[in-house]
């Protein structure tokens, strides 16, 4: 070897298969989990983050001045596209104000609980560094634990649904994207009530998987959450419903093909799994999950 | 007399232009780039920092600081732990960058680098595979790599950049 002798080749070819080893024993370990180093993984987001931030400011403006050759190309129609669409919006609006006095009214006859009475505490974020690699979809965001984000929160644009929260640090947060090949959320379409899943595949168009009757999604079905499980909110807007080349119902995001910058993630809390009290067993309480383990 | 090993001249610093361009390498590549309307990663960049790595004696250090580096990047990209690391040892030792014979120039380096992108590319497309369990598509594979081929340039600018700072004006071609 050029410029080290017999000794320090020897030496260098050892820590090489060392580390080849160590890198080998990591990787096969935490093949399809990623649960090593919760912790430290977190830490080093968080370290890594103000670094982040500093780099994507060029890369921001590039994107910003895009965005503007963009949006100056397609003003002039889209603005006589959006006045059609306010007066539609107009008419619709009254309708939704006397629905909602309607709702109101049949709901304190059926002193039934209402969603949105519920408290909807939303946390502004800023996203950096999307990953899109070919094997996950990712994004940092820059609020953690010290902003009260717990794991689970849904995470979404102006436009939509963007993800949910994967892993939390002190000043970052890893959110999975809805498109990442983990991500799993129960959606409902608004035309027909019907359920599905909706699983990312790595691609942008993540597909609809155990529908609850098939006829009940078509193509242009506009895409909510459900709710179904607990734990994102129900009726966040996620998509459109589209047939990919294959003719399979894939959904179109609504964050695709959008610069995303600003995100909110919205604080909730999943649904806590009630407490069974046995009537015979006096005191005793068990937890709902822990009765069905034994069926 | 016994004859003795010629020992190279190694320029002091070449680590630390090492390091930090795979620094910021690691950090723009988790950047995405959205330009109309197509985002764009730079996934593969850090792989630049490994192929134009610095002549150095220093092996041993930098097989560790390549190792963290891959392990840096596995966490921001939250890929799994290893796979980024593997990939630059096995490209450390089979391209064995750290041992060139001349200080690097850009059209040569240029040429080459496609040898080293394919190479990766092929680790990187049956490690995934293992990862995931389903074999990766490849349309994402070549277009970070023409993404990657693209920055090559500005890459190695950076490079010639880090060495004007911190090395000697006379040792620069050691490096």
């Amino acid at each position: 070897m050029l410029g080290s002798n017999s000794n320090s080749t020897k030496a260098s070819n050892i820590a090489l298969i060392t580390a080849l080893f160590l890198a080998s024993a990591l990787f096969v370990s935490d093949r399809g989990s990623q649960t090593i180093f919760l912790q430290t993984r977190s830490n080093i987001e968080a370290v890594a983050t103000p670094g982040i931030k500093f780099l994507s400011i060029p890369i921001s403006i590039f994107e910003n001045i895009s965005e503007a050759i963009a949006e100056r190309s397609k003003a002039l129609s889209e603005n006589k596209a959006l006045r059609e669409e306010l007066y539609k919006l107009r008419d619709y609006q009254k309708e939704s104000r006397i629905m909602e006095l309607k709702l109101s009214r049949l709901e304190q006859l059926l002193n039934s609980p209402n969603e949105r009475d519920k408290s909807k505490v939303q946390t502004v974020a800023r996203s950096y560094g999307e990953v899109n690699s070919p094997f996950v979809r990712s994004s940092l965001i820059d609020v953690g634990r010290k902003s009260n984000i717990q794991k689970g929160y849904a995470v979404s644009t102006v436009e939509g649904l963007y993800g949910h929260v994967h892993r939390v640090g002190k000043n970052s947060s890893r959110v999975l994207l809805l498109t990442d090949i983990n991500s799993r959320i129960s959606v409902m379409s608004l035309r027909s009530n019907s359920r599905a899943i909706l699983a990312g595949n790595n691609d942008i168009f993540p597909n609809l998987i155990f529908p609850s009757n098939y006829e009940g999604w078509v193509e242009g079905d506009k895409v909510l959450t459900s709710g179904d499980g607990g734990m994102l909110p129900p009726g966040l807007e996620v998509g459109l419903v589209i047939k990919d080349a294959t003719g399979k119902l894939v959904v179109n995001l609504n964050t695709n093909s959008k610069v995303i910058d600003w995100v909110l993630v919205t604080h909730y809390s999943p649904i806590e799994i009630p407490i069974f009290q046995t009537g015979m067993q006096g005191n005793q309480t068990y937890e709902l999950s822990s009765i069905s383990v034994g069926f | 007399m016994p004859l003795r090993p010629v020992l190279q001249p190694f320029a002091r610093g070449g680590l630390l232009v090492g390091s930090l361009l795979m620094l910021i390498l690691v950090l723009v590549s988790v950047s995405s780039f959205n330009v109309f309307n197509t985002v764009i990663n730079f996934i593969y960049l850090p792989l630049i920092g490994i192929y134009i790595w610095p002549r150095t004696d220093k092996i041993i250090l930098s097989i560790c600081i390549i190792f963290i580096f891959g392990l840096i990047l596995d966490i921001v990209s939250s890929g799994p732990l290893g796979l980024w690391s593997l990939i630059f040892l096995i490209n450390f030792a089979v391209f064995k960058p750290h041992m060139r014979l001349k200080s690097l120039v850009f059209k040569t380096a240029f040429f080459s680098w496609f040898s080293f992108l394919f190479f990766s590319s092929i680790l990187l497309y049956f490690f995934v595979w293992f990862s995931i369990e389903i074999p990766p598509r490849l349309m994402p594979l070549i277009i970070q790599s023409i993404v990657a081929t693209c920055l090559f340039p500005l890459a190695f600018g950076l490079r010639h950049l880090l060495k004007k700072i911190f090395i000697d004006q006379f040792l620069r071609d050691l490096v």
